[in-house]
């Protein structure tokens, strides 16, 4: 299994595109942090924008919502780049037992969102509490919610890349993964959300997995209930995705 | 020890590619996989390897199956598809990439880019390659590990004639240090300077499983003869049974030997300019042995394609 990820990070660090699109991430991650960070001030939303501490960690973990789509298209990318350039062919010749190649990707794939994910929220953190407290609305960081949010926020972007690289084992086109990543977290659910029942609503995949980054939860889930749900759904989803892939004909690519 | 293929069946939809196949690879020959376009030669190649799944049928590569082994490129190197990299990477990175899930060292895959000549193209992106390079680069990739076998799908598709030279030299290189080579194509004339053992198919199903030797041997002799007064002979020689087709400036026939075409003319008194037996060439033989399984037949040119 070792050889196979070392494999797997070889495939990925080689490619240029996968540096650019983690660069793309980080940068969205920064752009969204600065423009809430400078905006602070005049924003205006649920609560007092001013003194409650729960908007205050939203400054700092909504970035990640950002990171979380662009590691969601990079996790398609690690099965659907090898589609598209066939290496599958000699990849899967070099190693043909392919569950155990799928699970040496999601765990390149987990590994390389949940160290993207910690780098980014340890940075958003410092300079949210460094800009909030010389605006005068200071960051506890030892508060519950904001422990829960940034952690959470991380999770949350593992679980959403993880999601991701299961719709990129399952489909055979990069291209509509690419298309349901970004499109089911920031369209689908948001229209189904009006006109489903609040009980089906809960269990959809992001909405739920939401709750993680959310200070204190949402008022639907708890945190650790959302995350649970998000999870679920990118483990059958993979799990799904690896039957389909076992009997799938690799080499007539034509 | 050898790849045993046994009873290997693939179906896509509702088409029989590989249809019942067997047949055996040994170590230390090289084994031409001869068949037209379209015979199943890729899939079952890709069977073999389980890039495909096949629907009945089993094989074992030293007893055991392809999944089980736990290098299979130590045992069996694969170039299925030159053109399978990624355009991006560099020639360096596709390898390494491969030779990872064999824990094969960079010394190696330096190495083989050295015996490929590929070690100036090394940090190229593959992208800029031409065929012949893409090829060259496929076969470094298959004999990374040392492997017992290598398994070769048309290896010289495509190249330029200094480029099939390169390659078949390489596979001779390679069978001479007593690695077993199985090599696809579709063209006889460039497996039998070179191969020990025939596996020809058509339609996905076992046409022969020969020597090039015995492919020769087997064919029937056609007998040519040059006389001026050629009605005269066909006509004679129609009446015992002999088959006459105009060649040229002469006969050709078939179904006598060439003793009794000039016993017989003497017999008659007819002045022959010139006799002589051939037994065709090896492209004929293997038209002949295919022509019932061609895939496509263009409603021309008989020569090429027997009907």
């Amino acid at each position: 299994m070792n050889k196979l990820i070392r494999a797997e990070w070889i495939k990925f660090s080689t490619l240029r595109s996968n540096t650019i699109l983690l660069a793309v991430g980080v940068v969205l991650n920064v752009a969204v942090l600065v423009f809430g960070l400078v905006f602070f001030n005049r924003s205006l939303g649920p609560g007092d924008p001013v003194t409650d501490i729960d908007t205050r960690i939203s400054a700092v973990t909504s970035p990640l919502e950002m990171l979380a789509t662009v590691l969601g298209i990079l996790a398609v990318m690690v099965t659907a780049s090898e589609y598209k350039s066939k290496t599958v062919i000699p990849s899967f010749a070099a190693a043909p037992i392919r569950s155990e190649v799928i699970g040496a990707k999601g765990i390149l794939v987990a590994m390389v969102s949940f160290t993207t994910a910690v780098v980014l929220a340890v940075v958003n953190l410092v300079a949210g509490a460094v800009t909030l407290d010389a605006q005068g609305f200071p960051l506890d960081l030892a508060d519950d919610h904001l422990v829960q949010a940034v952690s959470g926020a991380v999770i949350y972007v593992t679980l959403a890349a993880l999601f991701g690289f299961g719709l990129g084992v399952l489909l055979k086109s990069p291209v509509l993964s690419v298309i349901l990543v970004v499109a089911i977290p920031n369209v689908v659910e948001p229209a189904l959300a009006g006109f489903l029942p609040d009980w089906i609503e809960r269990f959809l995949p992001f909405s739920a997995g939401g709750a993680l980054a959310a200070p204190g939860g949402t008022d639907r889930l708890s945190a650790w209930e959302g995350g649970g749900v998000l999870g679920l759904w990118a483990l059958v989803l993979i799990v799904v995705a690896i039957l389909v892939f076992e009997r799938r004909d690799l080499g007539n690519t034509d | 020890m050898s790849i045993v293929v046994e009873g290997l069946t693939k179906r896509y939809g509702a088409k029989t590619v590989v249809d019942d196949l067997s047949f055996e690879i040994l170590p230390g020959q090289v084994t031409g996989f001869l068949g037209p376009n379209g015979a199943g030669k890729s899939t079952t190649m890709r069977c073999m390897v389980e890039l495909d799944r096949a629907d009945s049928g089993t094989v074992r590569v030293e007893g055991s199956r392809y999944r089980s082994l736990q290098y299979p490129g130590r045992v069996v190197g694969t170039l299925l598809e030159a053109r399978a990299v990624h355009p991006a990477r560099t020639a360096r990175g596709h390898l390494r990439m491969l030779a990872a899930c064999g824990r094969i060292t960079d010394t190696r895959v330096d190495e083989v880019m050295g015996m490929t000549g590929l070690s100036e193209a090394a940090g190229r992106r593959v992208g800029g390659f031409s065929l012949g390079m893409h090829q060259r680069l496929g076969l470094a990739a298959a004999i990374l590990g040392e492997p017992t076998y290598l398994m070769l799908d048309e290896p010289t598709n495509g190249l330029d004639p200094e480029g099939i030279r390169w390659v078949r030299d390489f596979l001779k290189h390679q069978a001479a240090q007593g690695r077993g080579v199985f090599v696809s194509s579709h063209l006889l004339a460039e497996l039998a300077l070179f191969v020990d053992r025939l596996i020809v198919i058509g339609k996905g199903k076992l046409i022969a499983a020969t020597t090039v030797a015995e492919l020769t041997r087997q064919r029937p002799k056609d007998v040519y003869v040059c006389t001026p007064r050629g009605d005269e002979l066909t006509g004679e020689l129609r009446k015992r049974g002999a088959e006459v087709t105009p060649a040229d400036a002469e006969l050709r026939v078939t179904g006598m030997a060439v003793e009794a075409v000039g016993d017989l003319a003497a017999l008659l008194g007819i002045p022959l300019h010139g006799l002589r037996a051939e037994s065709g060439t090896l492209e004929d033989a293997f038209l002949e042995m295919t022509a019932e399984a061609q895939e496509y037949r263009s409603t021309f040119g008989d020569e090429a394609v027997p009907s």
